[in-house]
Parts: structure tokens; C-alpha cells; sequence
């Protein structure tokens, strides 16, 4: 009996291994795990607590001459609230655009940022936005960038967006 | 005249010893002590006419060419010990040594609690001090019973099949267990070598054979060691390029990270089945050490190792004697 024992614990030995990563690569600015261009939020997840605020980056994923923009947000109105809306550093260049939002309170934001001028356009992958949400209930409050949103060339054209990103925020 | 005549007796003594010697070995009879039982629960008398009737059967055996038990006594006396108090092979062996020139001494206990008998013999090798036999035998029944048990323990130590006759004569309950704590066997040499590689070759004198085995396992087990060095550090890598990867908002970094993380990932893989390869070599050198070490023949002691030459004292003539023992297994 023993000799069997021992023998088993040498044919266990034959199959031991190590512990092997196997990573994800699913950072969400990855252009491989999103096709570009698109529209995103970076990172996807946040967590909070109610009555607090929480500020989401939305990222635009390799651009190519964008003059224009309109961003579509959808929220849980019944969780958030916007506080404040900002332009981000991909938008903010020397020519600064015209940045404007709208929100009614209705849990869909549109946040419009458009160059005044023919020749003036961007490029690349940056943030567009910065969204300042108050949590008003607990739980996870989805966000995501609606299908409506627009991103425009310098003669008015519409680039189909390829990838829109969603957000969670959970409240505790 | 006098000196021829010391000679001549020497010679005597040498030739006796010699014959008796050779004749023992070709038939293997062996020339034994028997000391005096230890006892519990019965007097001195009565364990002296036990070990009496116990020496009786082992002169039926034909096995043993037993030492005159009077002499012994007077020896065990002359080195300052009382026969009652030196009953043990280590006392007994420190009290007359070799001197008697005897191969074995064969010790004993016979105890008695109620009905119930413990008889135990031991059957030490005088040149080394080791127990090769033990004899243990528990006994429940009339005390005829027992002395029948005990001559049955004659035969036993003497490796010997009790005759139908004796076994006949048994009563009473009894249970018996014989050990022989130095006698080499597979199992043994199989439960060393799953331990340690090599050991079990050890324990049957087959060092060689056994280092190549304890040797090679070393080196397998060092490499995969480095192995795992290795892949300690790999995997190391890819959690820490991968946490960068994940944090990473710059498109460049972001495809650096993920680069090098991939690279860390390959490198641990490749060190991974490196380390297995080498688990694997040296589960399969461990497996064939221990089959190699059961499966070795339990050789007996080399030819001449048994044979010695050396001084005793004869108390029945008064003067020392030179004996000469050779092995003819």
C-alpha cells in the first residue's frame, strides 16, 4: 500500500506546473481590443459612494482630422446627476474649439466641441472630456456613449465611429 | 622436550579449531553460547531449568555446536559480573567480548504474569554485536504448554521447522513473532531509495550503482531549480508590464507594455516547460532508482570478509589459543 502511495506521488510529479499569467490585453485604449476610431470611457469602472462625486475621462480612440464633434452620453438619472462638464487636453489644443453641453436632466448628455475654422482638425487618441457626476443612489449606474454621437471632418463628413464604450459606477 | 611438546598441542588446538571451523561453515552450523534467561514472575531455579530445556532442543536442532554453559558462567564471573545480573547480549558481549571464540550468544526472558507467558530468545553475532534474530513468542495456557512453546523457539532461532512431534505437544494460545532486524531486504532497500536516491543501493553495499542515480537527480533537480529562478522572474515580469499595460492611457506606452509583457509571457512559458522537462527527468531517474533498488539482488557478504584471525583464552586447558575463522559460504 505504501509502495503505491509512492508511486503516485512520483506520477504526480509528472504532471505538476506552475501557475501561468495568461493576461488580457483588454485595456480599453488598446486599438486591438477596440477598433478605432471611437469613443470611450477610460477607465470603464468606478466606485463611489452615495452623495459623492466621481469625474469619468471620455477618451477619443485614434481620430484622424476631426474638426467637430457631438458626444452622446446616456446615464442613470435616477443614480446621477451631472455636476460639471470640461473639455479635455485632445480638444484643447492652441485653437481652442467651441465647447458646449447639454444636459436636461433627462439622463442623456450631449457634449458638442466644434473648431471655428476650416483648416483647424485633430488627431490621435486623448481625452475629450471630463464628466463630473454626483451619485444619488446606491447601486451601479450605467453610462454609455450613444450610437447618435457624431465625429466630423474638416468638409462636414461623418466618420463612422467604430467602438462606443459603456461606464459603471457603483455606489456603495 | 617441553617446548616440542607445547608445539605439538598448538598444533592440536589449531588443527581442532580449524576442523571444527570448516565442518560448522559446510553444514551451517554455527557455535553458540546460550546465557542463562532473564526472568518476571518466576524464581531463578525454575528460568535455569528453562533455559536448560531450551538448550536441549537446540542440541536436537543439530544447528548449534553450543559453549559449555559452566565455563561460560566462570568467564562471565572472572570479568567481575554475576551470572543473575548479566543476562543481556550487551552486557554479556562487554563482559567476555570474543574471547570465547564462539560465533553467537543466544540471550533470552522468560515472564509470567497470571497465565500468561512472554518467552523471547536472541540470536546476537558476537564479532559485530548485531541482533539477528528475535524471537518473540506470547503464550496463554498450562505451563507444560509453555516449555513446549519454548522448545518450539529452539528450532526458530535456529531458522529450523520444528519437528510434527513438538508442534503436536501444543496447547494453550499463542502468538509469535520473529524479526530479523539486520537482514537486508527489497522493501527496505525500496523505502530508502523513494526517500533518498541512491540510498536504497547504499543500504545494499551497492554504492556504485547508486551514484549515478543520486548524482543525475542532483543535477536535474538543480537545473530545474535554476528553472524555476527563472520563471519566478518571468512571471514577475508579465504581472508587472501587464499593470502597466492596464493603466497605460498613452497609446505609445500602452503598445510598449504590451510588447513586453508578451515577451515576459513567452520567456515564462518557455521556462515553465523547461522546469517541467526537469521535474520530469528527475521523477523518472527517482522512479528508476527505486525499481533499480528492489529489483537488486540482496548479495551476500564478500567471500573472506568472515574470516579472521585472532587471540582467545581456553579456561579448560589455561591457555590462551590462536584462533583462525575462514567463511566458506
Amino acid at each position: 500500500m505504501r509502495s503505491i502511495n509512492y508511486i503516485l506521488i512520483i506520477l504526480f510529479s509528472f504532471f505538476i506546473s506552475c501557475d501561468l499569467v495568461d493576461p488580457d490585453f483588454d485595456n480599453i485604449l488598446d486599438t486591438e481590443y477596440n477598433n478605432p476610431p471611437a469613443l470611450l470611457f477610460s477607465p470603464e469602472n468606478y466606485s463611489s459612494s452615495v452623495g459623492q462625486e466621481v469625474e469619468v475621462s471620455l477618451h477619443a480612440l485614434k481620430v484622424e482630422d476631426i474638426a467637430s464633434m457631438r458626444a452622446r452620453i446616456l446615464y442613470d438619472n435616477s443614480k446621477l446627476e451631472i455636476v460639471a462638464v470640461k473639455p479635455g487636453p485632445l480638444f484643447n489644443s492652441d485653437a481652442s474649439p467651441l465647447f458646449v453641453y447639454d444636459d436636461d436632466g433627462s439622463g442623456q448628455l450631449d457634449i458638442y466641441s466644434v473648431f471655428m475654422g476650416a483648416e483647424k482638425k485633430v488627431s490621435g487618441t486623448g481625452e475629450i472630456a471630463f464628466i463630473t457626476f454626483k451619485v444619488n443612489g446606491f447601486g451601479d449606474a450605467f453610462l454609455e456613449v450613444s450610437d447618435e454621437s457624431q465625429l466630423l471632418d474638416t468638409n462636414g463628413n461623418e466618420i463612422a465611429i467604430q467602438s462606443l464604450g459603456q461606464g459603471v459606477i457603483s455606489a456603495k | 622436550m617441553l617446548i616440542s611438546f607445547k608445539i605439538y598441542r598448538f598444533n592440536i588446538i589449531m588443527v581442532a579449531c580449524l576442523l571444527t571451523q570448516a565442518v560448522s561453515q559446510q553444514s551451517n552450523v554455527v557455535t553458540a553460547a546460550v546465557i542463562d534467561f532473564e526472568q518476571s514472575g518466576i524464581s531463578e531455579l525454575e528460568v535455569q531449568t528453562l533455559t536448560q530445556r531450551f538448550t536441549s532442543e537446540l542440541q536436537n536442532t543439530a544447528k548449534a555446536i553450543l559453549f559449555d554453559r559452566e565455563v561460560l558462567n566462570s568467564q562471565i564471573a572472572s570479568a567481575g559480573y554475576t551470572t543473575s545480573n548479566c543476562k543481556t547480549p550487551e552486557c554479556v558481549l562487554t563482559a567476555i567480548g570474543d574471547t570465547l571464540g564462539v560465533q553467537y550468544i543466544i540471550t533470552g526472558s522468560v515472564k509470567k504474569n497470571k497465565k500468561r507467558y512472554t518467552l523471547k530468545a536472541v540470536f546476537t553475532d558476537v564479532e559485530t554485536g548485531e541482533e539477528e534474530r528475535i524471537i518473540k513468542t506470547n503464550y496463554t495456557g498450562p505451563v507444560d504448554g509453555m516449555v513446549v512453546e519454548l522448545e518450539i523457539m529452539a528450532w526458530d532461532i535456529m531458522n529450523q521447522d520444528p519437528p510434527e512431534l513438538l508442534l503436536a505437544k501444543r496447547k494453550g494460545k499463542t502468538k509469535k513473532k520473529i524479526r530479523r532486524p539486520n537482514v537486508k531486504t527489497s522493501l527496505g532497500a525500496l523505502a530508502r531509495a523513494s526517500i533518498v536516491p541512491g540510498w536504497g543501493h547504499y543500504y545494499l553495499d551497492q554504492n556504485a550503482r547508486g551514484l549515478p542515480f543520486y548524482s543525475a537527480e542532483l543535477v536535474t533537480l538543480s537545473l530545474g531549480f535554476i528553472a524555476y529562478l527563472d520563471y519566478q522572474r518571468s512571471h514577475d515580469n508579465v504581472e508587472k508590464y501587464y499593470k502597466s499595460y492596464k493603466l497605460e492611457t498613452d497609446q505609445e506606452l500602452l503598445q510598449y507594455y504590451k510588447g513586453k509583457t508578451l515577451s515576459a509571457e513567452d520567456d515564462m512559458i518557455r521556462k515553465n516547460n523547461t522546469l517541467m522537462t526537469m521535474f520530469r527527468a528527475t521523477a523518472a531517474i527517482h522512479a528508476l532508482n527505486m525499481i533499480d533498488a528492489y529489483l537488486l539482488d540482496i548479495t551476500p557478504e564478500p567471500f573472506g570478509k568472515k574470516t579472521k584471525l585472532g587471540m582467545g583464552f581456553d579456561p579448560n586447558i589455561g591457555q590462551p589459543q590462536l584462533r583462525l575463522s575462514i567463511a566458506l559460504d
